[in-house]
């Protein structure tokens, strides 16, 4: 199932789940009745989900997060059986390649490893029908190799899944048939092998998309632009120091698998590590904190929309104003409706919670945030994680409309085709890929392409590379 | 070995253990010898009935929850007691009716949040008045007495440690047997965020009526326990008793947000109060300043504990490699 963010791809997983009650229309399975009011009834009739904002629990352990769902007794007694319990959840980690997280702790698990653990807490519980709602949006390459096995084999088991991405290669590669959805409307369903990427696009979108983003790229040389930034950074994590320049316009690409110190640079640049000696625009800096950094003119941008993104308690006017209100003391309003329309927010008032808005739309309006501080260099780390075509094609506009005005970006992705494809639209633009606390490797100009970038994530050095 | 022993450090209970035994080292120095006579005997008497509704509150505290009720519901316990006692009723059924009010009492609160989905600190502030203002319907003044067998026994037996040590103990097997059901892992999960255990299939509903109904029987015994005690009826005996019972939780390791800390840490941080509070009592003279000094221990205490248990977290994840 594809759809733009808000297109209800996310309430119709939850209705089916049991988590969102249906206030019309009828489902069958079986050729039953389906009809469930909580998420206990739809596991009872084996109608699993795995939910994007992940239901794992961090003051659990990982047995019992995986078990929860379905935890064991002991015959005729009250007390868990936690050695069934274990062995439960070491058979499925097995599975998984994973078999090792088992005495971790979720909080200090990477991104896509939780994930991995959210599929095993539907697996243990034996799915008729299972839903995976946007869970390799954060997995690696190799990870969704596996998942693909997984669930090829679930599929000769009679298993209906249900599988939702943003990841279009992806849907090709798993999925029979296709349904389109777009503002809660079923646009259609297609067999896979007749659809082309193209097609899909503007089915989802409701607009004729069969060209590429315009290219309007007037290449600079990097030696015509004045340096803004040079910063030392120093990576606790790996002990190791990293050197980086930034030109003004310019956009910096940070690859790399997960992990690689890659977050860890962007923040330490927003002080939210160590203090950081660095000269911005010729002169000598040191910042201990973020509200420092904000003064100075950075920006960041967190993919992880929950915890860095939205107040979540507070209004959609009130998350836009949050960084010029309180921290930059800026009194007069910017015209909140222009600037969101001008991002592609889609809300119906500005008073309304942040929360009323589809995942997409929320991130829009923290980077519309961003956007209209003024400032001069932007850090983003992972900042279209889990949001559909449409809206990360906004957001590269809008770095790009940064870049123009002459700010600077540094970007990190996950995804390395966004890396590529973002790289294309700027005129100006590198890749640095990052392997253990260090630039391994940096691309300009051709060089930026999905085999250079995956060769030198895995650490091979750059001859090597070039001979390949 | 070691690894017993980073255990021990890394359990939440532990900076309110240290703080403890820290204070009862201190005590040794202040008057020496005071630990050679009958003084923990007569702390525990006096002190069981607080350390036991600790435990039973920071059940409802870990399973998100919020109570503070337990002063009025303590009062109305002791007051039915008492009555029953006066009206010459055999004493199995005054314990067990002390028991009954109290579920009753904690039903009720459970009812309000779980299923009419009242707030926790609205709902128990409302019932706090309910209890109280019928204890103090039932009795109008302090009077009474209950069967003095069962005072002579509390006070005697095992001399005299006994009696509040049997009542701390079956409260606390309670909570262990509990944390090894399914109940136990599910008040953690809806503890710390109650749509995702709602989405992993816990029951939210049942584990919110069952702690609150739970943290009541212990409230009931509590009660029980502080009639024996002082043997005697009072309608307003324990109206100041909730906010150190909350006090004797937050101390304990537990989390006001929920999900985090073992109700054992109750039993650390309301005897660490309890020390305070005796400790004031016997060395400051004028009871101008006991509130005062009290204070003062009490807020140094706190910020002990949080510094103690922010040095072992950052040890603990140094070692484990992570961020």
């Amino acid at each position: 199932m594809v759809g733009g963010n808000g297109s209800g791809k996310s309430t119709l997983s939850k209705i089916l789940g049991g988590s969102a009650l249906q206030d019309s229309g009828e489902v069958l399975l079986d050729g039953q009745p389906y009809a469930v009011k909580s998420p206990i009834e739809a596991k009872h009739k084996g109608v699993i989900i795995t939910s994007q904002e992940l239901s794992l629990l961090p003051n659990l352990n990982i047995v019992e997060n995986v078990c929860l769902c379905n935890m064991d007794r002991k015959k005729r007694s009250a007390f868990l059986d936690y050695h069934k319990m274990e062995q439960r959840t070491r058979k499925v980690l097995k599975r998984l390649g994973k078999e090792h997280l088992i005495d971790k702790e979720i909080n200090m698990l990477p991104t896509n490893e939780q994930y991995l653990l959210e599929l095993a807490k539907a697996l243990v519980q034996i799915p008729r029908v299972l839903i995976i709602d946007e869970i390799t949006s954060a997995l690696y390459k190799g990870d969704v190799a596996l998942v693909k096995t997984i669930l090829e084999e679930l599929k000769q088991k009679g298993v209906v899944i249900l599988f939702i991405s943003h990841r279009l290669n992806e849907v090709f590669d798993l999925c029979d048939s296709v349904t389109v959805l777009r503002n809660g409307d079923t646009v259609g369903t297609f067999k896979s092998a007749e659809l082309s990427e193209m097609q899909l696009i503007s089915y989802m979108s409701g607009r004729d998309v069969t060209q590429e983003h315009v290219v309007d790229r007037s290449v600079i040389k990097s030696g015509d632009q004045k340096v803004i930034l040079e910063a030392k950074v120093h990576l606790e994590e790996f002990d190791k120091d990293i050197e980086l320049n930034v030109v003004q316009g310019e956009f910096i690409g940070v690859a790399g698998l997960d992990g690689q110190g890659q977050s860890e640079m962007l923040r330490t640049l927003f002080g939210m590590g160590q203090p950081v000696d660095l000269t911005f625009y010729g002169q000598q800096r040191r910042i201990t904190s973020p509200s420092k950094a904000i003064k100075m003119g950075f920006a960041f941008l967190s993919g992880n929309r929950e915890r860095e993104g939205i107040f979540k308690e507070r209004s959609i006017a009130e998350n836009f104003n949050a960084v010029n209100h309180l921290v930059l003391n800026r009194k007069q309003d910017e015209d909140v409706d222009t600037c969101l329309k001008k991002n592609g927010v889609k809300y119906h008032g500005t008073k309304d919670l942040i929360t009323s808005l589809s995942g997409g739309n929320q991130q829009k309006v923290v980077i519309a945030r961003w956007t209209y501080t003024g400032a001069r260099i932007l850090l983003a780390d992972d900042p279209t994680k889990g949001i559909d075509i449409q809206a990360r094609r906004d957001a590269h506009e809008t770095f790009c409309r940064m870049i123009q005005e002459g700010a600077s970006v540094i970007m990190i992705s996950s995804d390395d085709e966004e890396l590529v494809e973002t790289s294309k639209m700027m005129p100006l633009a590198r890749v640095i890929v990052m392997y253990e606390g260090q630039i391994a490797r940096t691309l300009i100009g051709e060089d930026i392409n999905l085999e250079a970038i995956a060769a030198s994530s895995s650490g091979q050095s750059s001859s090597e590379v070039k001979e390949s | 070995m070691k690894q017993r022993l980073i255990k021990l450090v890394q359990w939440t209970p532990f900076p309110a253990l240290a703080l403890l035994i820290f204070f009862l080292i201190l005590n040794q120095f202040l008057s020496p010898g005071y630990l050679k006579g009958n003084f923990m005997s007569s702390f525990l008497a006096a002190n069981a009935s607080v350390i036991i509704v600790s435990i039973g509150t920071s059940i409802v505290l870990i399973g998100g929850g919020m109570d503070i009720s337990m002063g009025g519901l303590l009062c109305l316990v002791n007051v039915v007691y008492v009555l029953l006692a006066e009206a010459k009723v055999p004493l199995a059924v005054c314990l067990i009716m002390c028991i009954v009010i109290g579920f009753a009492g904690g039903l009720l609160n459970g009812l309000c949040i779980a299923v009419f989905r009242v707030t926790p600190l609205l709902t128990t502030f409302a019932t706090s008045f309910v209890f109280g203002g019928i204890a103090l319907w039932l009795m109008k003044a302090p009077h009474g007495s209950i069967q003095r067998e069962i005072v002579k026994w509390y006070f005697s037996w095992l001399k005299g440690y006994g009696a509040p040590i049997l009542f701390i103990g079956i409260t606390i097997v309670l909570w262990l047997v509990i944390k090894k059901t399914k109940m136990g892992v599910w008040i953690y999960a809806v503890g710390k965020d109650e749509v995702k255990a709602y989405a992993s299939g816990v029951p939210v509903r049942t584990v919110k009526l069952f702690m609150y109904g739970f943290s009541g029987i212990i409230t009931g015994i509590g009660g029980m326990v502080l009639t024996t005690y002082i043997g005697a009826g009072d309608p307003l005996i324990a109206v100041s008793y909730t906010m150190t019972i909350i006090a004797a939780c937050v101390i304990g390791g537990i989390l006001l947000t929920g999900g985090v800390g073992d109700a054992i840490g109750a039993l650390f941080g309301s005897m660490f109060l309890g020390l305070i509070i005796t400790t004031v009592l016997s060395s400051v003279r004028d009871s101008f300043y006991h509130n005062f000094v009290q204070g003062i221990i009490m807020v140094m205490g706190v910020i002990g504990a949080i510094l103690l248990s922010r040095v072992i977290n950052s040890v603990k994840y140094k070692s484990l490699g992570g961020r």
